[in-house]
């Protein structure tokens, strides 16, 4: 999986950072960057919209009482359930979970050129990674009716893995830079190299 | 497993949508009451989940892009259509259809205008998110074809495709009495009723590995 570029998205969907490590996709303009960055935001927040509608296997027997789904209990809550249950595990890899708050909305798309993945982070900030496409999965023969299971998801789990190191290098050179303003654009030589070694 | 299948015209009118029901023991049905349709988007939490008794065939879910949209069934035995249960034209203009297509047009812009080559024809393959995955197949005239699937199914290229040029060309289009345009109209043409075309559809999507 190779790298094409990261972009970072404030709250408000605005495009903060953008770095094309790799050559592969199309040179845009400015401003359709930043429509591409409101598209994206845009369409996250449909997409949690569309809801899935099972819930957890409960264990409260059938009956008239009201539940709250699970879904509606604000994502902070459940956000913080998973942070509680991987404590146990931190210790004993002596490294924090992703507090990733990307619960319902948009997670990846697939196309035939690239792979776009979205991570949401605890205060709002998404960043966007864009990836080569998985070639397993996109060269499926057309007679062939077998299909494939999970491979994106490995495939995504990857792409955590990549956030995972992109949130610690954002927390350390851009939130402990005394001279960065929140949710404005990142210009930070030191961040910039960083994202560049790790995306190699 | 699949959820759902729709075909969106070129003109955004969702001109068949089916949705499957699937049993699983694990799942407990429950469904909006019918109090606060208009709400039930923006405030989730005021919309009260009563879960059904447990003789109301409790195998049935929803399909996902499903809670935003309609009122407490009066049983579950109505909801049936056919052998296979689920929804049959029921949704297709429900709010769920038309944020899904707006989605589909939205991602579809974005990624032809990132795409690194000279035919950006049909690029977009799927989107998912922590719970579905949707595949999408738009035909040389503008049918979106959109299979909503679990996050464990990768890629229904072909499935669309055969559904297209087996199912949709051969029931609908070479159907001498289906209209041209769909849903250009508001009578019963709107949609895509031919009960061939239905069925056929319904036993190749149940005969996939992938459906359960």
């Amino acid at each position: 999986m190779k790298v094409y570029a990261i972009y970072i998205l404030n709250k408000a969907g605005g495009l903060i950072y953008q770095n094309d490590i790799n050559p592969g996709l199309n040179k845009l303009s400015a401003n359709d960057y930043l429509v591409l960055a409101g598209t994206i935001h845009g369409v996250h927040a449909i997409a949690s919209k569309l809801k899935p509608t099972e819930f957890e296997p409960s264990s409260k027997p059938f009956g008239g009482e009201k539940e709250i789904p699970i879904e509606s209990s604000a994502t902070f809550s459940s956000s913080i359930s998973v942070r509680d249950s991987t404590i146990n595990n931190d210790v004993v890899n002596g490294r924090w979970n992703n507090p990733n708050t990307n619960n319902t909305g948009l997670r990846s798309i697939e196309t035939d050129l690239f792979n776009v993945y979205v991570f949401q982070s605890l205060t709002g900030i998404k960043f966007i990674l864009i990836t080569s496409p998985n070639p397993i999965v996109h060269n499926v023969a057309s007679l062939n009716l077998k299909i494939n299971k999970g491979e994106l998801n490995r495939q995504f789990d990857l792409a955590k893995e990549i956030f995972h190191n992109i949130y610690v290098t954002y927390s350390d050179y851009v939130m402990k830079d005394p001279f960065y303003s929140l949710e404005m654009p990142i210009k930070n030589n030191l961040f910039d190299s960083k994202i560049r070694e790790l995306a190699k | 497993m699949i959820y759902s299948f729709s075909i969106f015209d070129r003109h955004c009118n969702c001109i068949y949508n089916r949705r499957y029901i699937h049993d699983g023991p694990l799942l407990t049905q429950s469904k909006p009451s019918s109090v606060n349709l208009k709400n039930s988007i923006g405030d989730p939490l005021g919309v009260s989940i009563t879960s059904l008794p447990p003789d109301n065939g409790s195998g049935d879910n929803f399909s996902p892009l499903g809670i935003t949209t309609k009122s407490k069934e009066s049983g579950s035995s109505s909801a049936i259509n056919g052998p296979i249960p689920g929804y049959i034209n029921k949704y297709n203009d429900s709010n769920a259809s038309k944020l899904l297509f707006g989605i589909m047009y939205s991602l579809k812009n974005i990624t032809a205008k990132l795409g690194d080559l000279a035919s950006l024809f049909n690029t977009l393959k799927s989107f998912s998110t922590e719970n579905f995955r949707v595949h999408f197949m738009e035909s040389a005239t503008g049918l979106k074809f959109v299979l909503a699937t679990d996050n464990e199914v990768d890629n229904l290229q072909h499935i669309l495709k055969e559904l297209y040029t087996n199912y949709y060309l051969n029931h609908v289009v070479y159907n001498a009495l289906s209209p041209v345009e769909f849903g250009t109209d508001a009578n019963e043409h709107g949609k895509i009723s031919n009960s061939d075309f239905i069925n056929a559809t319904d036993s190749f999507l149940t005969s996939l590995s992938v459906f359960k």
